[in-house]
């Protein structure tokens, strides 16, 4: 009980950013509010709700196949687009005079999610309710959700890295340009490694059938 | 939905040991909900694959042809060269269009030889040698038999005894270019008498004329829509790569019973219909009602190889009751189609056993078999019969289609025992529920189905009837509260009065 009641209070920091994104968090950059586990735990919430969103929302809005949903793969696509988002931003802003940490700016984000949290299980549960003319209920808070995410990534953005409005959007852009350069060189590795390992297999049966 | 999924693999495994043995050289198939292919009985085995030369020739042979047939066992007939065209009449005659041979060959129902037209009479006269490579063939329901005569630049039209009617040419038009060549290949006449010809290197349409011939104008044309992508490819393509994207190509054409006409066409991409169905203005009315699933063959393919590329449509044909079936050219498959565009079965393939097509170039309907015309080497016909499998979605559909839903349930259960991938089955079961009023059996069938559309009607129903249970208790037990709290309300109030004024 004083677990939960724990819990409760340090979940104070995410409600308080939801709504005064600023304030919030400047005090998690400033005043050391928030802690790194705090962030995982935000996470896996989001992640639990869009399992359970692709597991249990009506069939009007959700024709998933079962037989090809993957929770696992879907969190390895979340997770993945996260750390991708965060390092590529790092490494943009490290060299644009931001002021955020690696670990800031993954905290940021990961409390930026509390929308998600606070949507995606209600719109999940409403849509069990809701027949085709009436989807656009569900879609709206989905969309709300996904919007107010999106609006403090961007004000934690500015926060964290103590950018002007401007230059957060020109950072947000070329965070998104040195995303797609580093998919290209994980690719590219990738590419490489293949080709470097089937030289040294076809090496390795060569040497085998002498 | 667990036990439906695990019922489901189960039905894939089980199918080929379930189902009458029937020796198909292919593997039925469908595509489910989500576009992935699933096996299914074969709807339609192949029962007769014939080469023209292997036919024995019968009582009406050589009946007003002025050469060929004299032998009354094998015919001299030869092998088929490049054959384009297959036509079946309403007296159920099956006329095969030899193009490399400059003719066309005749066969009633029992595949006797009738007629080979290679000629007609004018004025009593035997004309011989009258075709130059026709590539399509009509014959109307009062008898008179239209050719397309390509390279003659005519279209030809001869009464049923084959004396020489008229034929309608090249049409003067200020429309066409000074170098314009009428080479027209396929001919169809509608209920009004005009006369539809698909025209090679022809790209605005479908050419039509009245009954005397007079060029009336292009029908089926279609809105030349430019996007954003094909605009910026536009603006740096050479002139010479530029001139060469055309627009819609039309290959074949079919009527159906009520005058509208089915074609298929050439389409550069292949996120589009490669059928349409076209009302007498010539507008496209094809229902498809399915989302996100066009009409145009396999959804999966190989992008390289052999056999490879996605479904291009050579001919079409329309059946009875709003059906209709395309044979794709690439691999040798029929697909069929109902009347809201749910792909029904598919059948054959590509290769050389029995019952296989490796070049089909025509399609036609005879009852409920289906003829495909193979073109390659010395041309093959290869008649399809349905299974017991095919018969019921025949059935069923056709019921449907009259609107006797409740009598097409008792196909729709059997055909689930046949083949649970068979979504419109389930979701026939399903609607049959719904209308009977038991919302929520219909709805898991119809969730069976993936019938959103209907189970989404099923649920609104089932949840107003659910909320008409609930609301009372909630309402009452409302007003009770509030009546309850009113009270106290009032109580303390009173209380609180008597208390101020001690």
């Amino acid at each position: 009980m004083s677990f939960a009641i724990k819990a409760l209070r340090a979940y104070k920091l995410p409600m308080y950013i939801l709504t005064h994104p600023f304030d919030g968090f400047y005090d998690m950059k400033y005043l050391k509010q928030g802690t790194l586990r705090l962030a995982f735990f935000n996470l896996l919430a989001v992640l639990v709700s869009y399992a359970i969103h692709d597991q249990y929302a009506g069939l009007v809005v959700n024709p998933q196949n079962p037989l090809t949903l993957n929770s696992l793969l879907n969190w390895v696509m979340i997770v993945g687009a996260l750390i991708l988002f965060c390092v590529s931003n790092w490494s943009v802003t490290a060299l644009t005079d931001g002021e955020g940490k690696l670990k800031e700016i993954f905290m940021m984000v990961c409390y930026a999610m509390t929308p998600l949290v606070l949507t995606i299980v209600p719109a999940t549960i409403l849509s069990r309710f809701l027949s085709i003319e009436e989807i656009g209920f569900y879609n709206m808070l989905m969309w709300i959700g996904m919007a107010y995410f999106v609006i403090l990534v961007y004000a934690g953005l500015v926060v964290v890295h103590n950018y002007t409005a401007s230059k957060a959007l020109v950072t947000i852009f070329l965070t998104f340009v040195a995303l797609l350069v580093i998919v290209f060189l994980i690719t590219l590795l990738l590419t490489l490694w293949q080709q470097l390992y089937v030289f040294a297999s076809s090496i390795y049966t060569e040497l085998m059938f002498r | 939905m667990k036990k439906f999924i695990s019922f489901l693999l189960a039905a894939i495994f089980l199918i080929p040991t379930l189902t009458v043995s029937a020796d198909t050289p292919y593997q039925g198939y469908t595509y489910n909900f989500w576009g992935t292919l699933v096996p299914s009985p074969a709807a339609y085995v192949p029962v007769r694959s014939f080469g023209i030369d292997e036919l024995r020739c019968g009582t009406a042979c050589g009946l007003h042809s002025g050469n060929a047939c004299t032998l009354d066992t094998h015919i001299a007939l030869g092998g088929l060269s490049t054959p384009t065209d297959l036509h079946v009449d309403s007296r159920d005659n099956l006329y095969i269009v030899d193009s490399g041979n400059n003719r066309i060959i005749v066969f009633d129902i029992e595949l006797n030889l009738v007629h080979v037209i290679d000629g007609y009479y004018q004025n009593g006269e035997w004309v011989e040698n009258a075709l130059k490579t026709p590539g399509g063939v009509f014959v109307t329901d009062d008898g008179f038999i239209y050719i397309a005569d390509e390279y003659n630049y005519r279209i030809l039209i001869l009464d049923e005894d084959l004396n020489y009617v008229r034929q309608i040419d090249a049409p003067e038009s200020d429309e066409l270019a000074d170098d314009f060549e009428f080479l027209p290949f396929q001919v169809l006449v509608d209920r009004g008498g005009r006369v539809f010809a698909i025209v090679r290197r022809v790209y605005e349409g479908i050419m039509s004329f009245d009954m005397e011939g007079n060029f009336l104008g292009y029908y089926g044309t279609i809105n030349v829509s430019v996007n954003m992508v094909d605009y910026m490819w536009s603006l740096i393509m050479p002139r010479r790569q530029r001139n060469s994207v055309l627009p819609r190509e039309f290959k074949s054409m079919d009527i159906d019973q009520y005058g509208f006409v089915f074609t298929t066409h050439v389409e550069n991409w292949h996120l589009n219909n490669q059928i349409s169905r076209l009302n007498p203005r010539g507008e496209d009315v094809l229902v498809n009602l399915n989302d996100n699933v066009v009409i145009n063959g396999d959804q999966g393919w190989r992008d390289t190889g052999q056999l490879s590329g996605h479904s291009v449509f050579s001919d079409v044909v329309a059946r009875s009751h709003g059906r209709y079936s395309a044979i794709c050219t690439i691999r040798g498959r029929v697909f069929t189609y109902d009347t809201e565009g749910n792909l029904l079965y598919v059948f054959g393939g590509p290769g050389t056993l029995q019952g296989m097509v490796n070049s089909p170039v025509s399609i036609e309907v005879m009852g409920e078999d289906i003829f495909v015309l193979d073109a390659q080497g010395r041309g093959r016909i290869v008649q399809y019969m349905p299974t017991e499998y095919g018969t019921l979605i025949n059935d069923a559909i056709k019921m449907r289609y009259d609107g006797e839903e409740q009598y097409a349930v008792e196909k729709w259960r059997e055909l689930v025992k046949l083949d649970e991938n068979f979504a419109l089955a389930w979701s026939g079961i399903g609607r049959s529920y719904l209308a009977a009023g038991d919302n929520e059996t219909a709805m898991e069938y119809l969730s069976h189905g993936m019938d959103i559309r209907y189970y989404s009607v099923a649920f609104r129903r089932y949840r107003l009837d659910e909320m008409q249970g609930i609301l009372p208790v909630i309402l009452s037990g409302g007003l009770l509260l509030f009546v309850a709290l009113t009270a106290i309300n009032i109580f303390r109030k009173i209380k609180n009065k008597g208390a101020t004024a001690e």
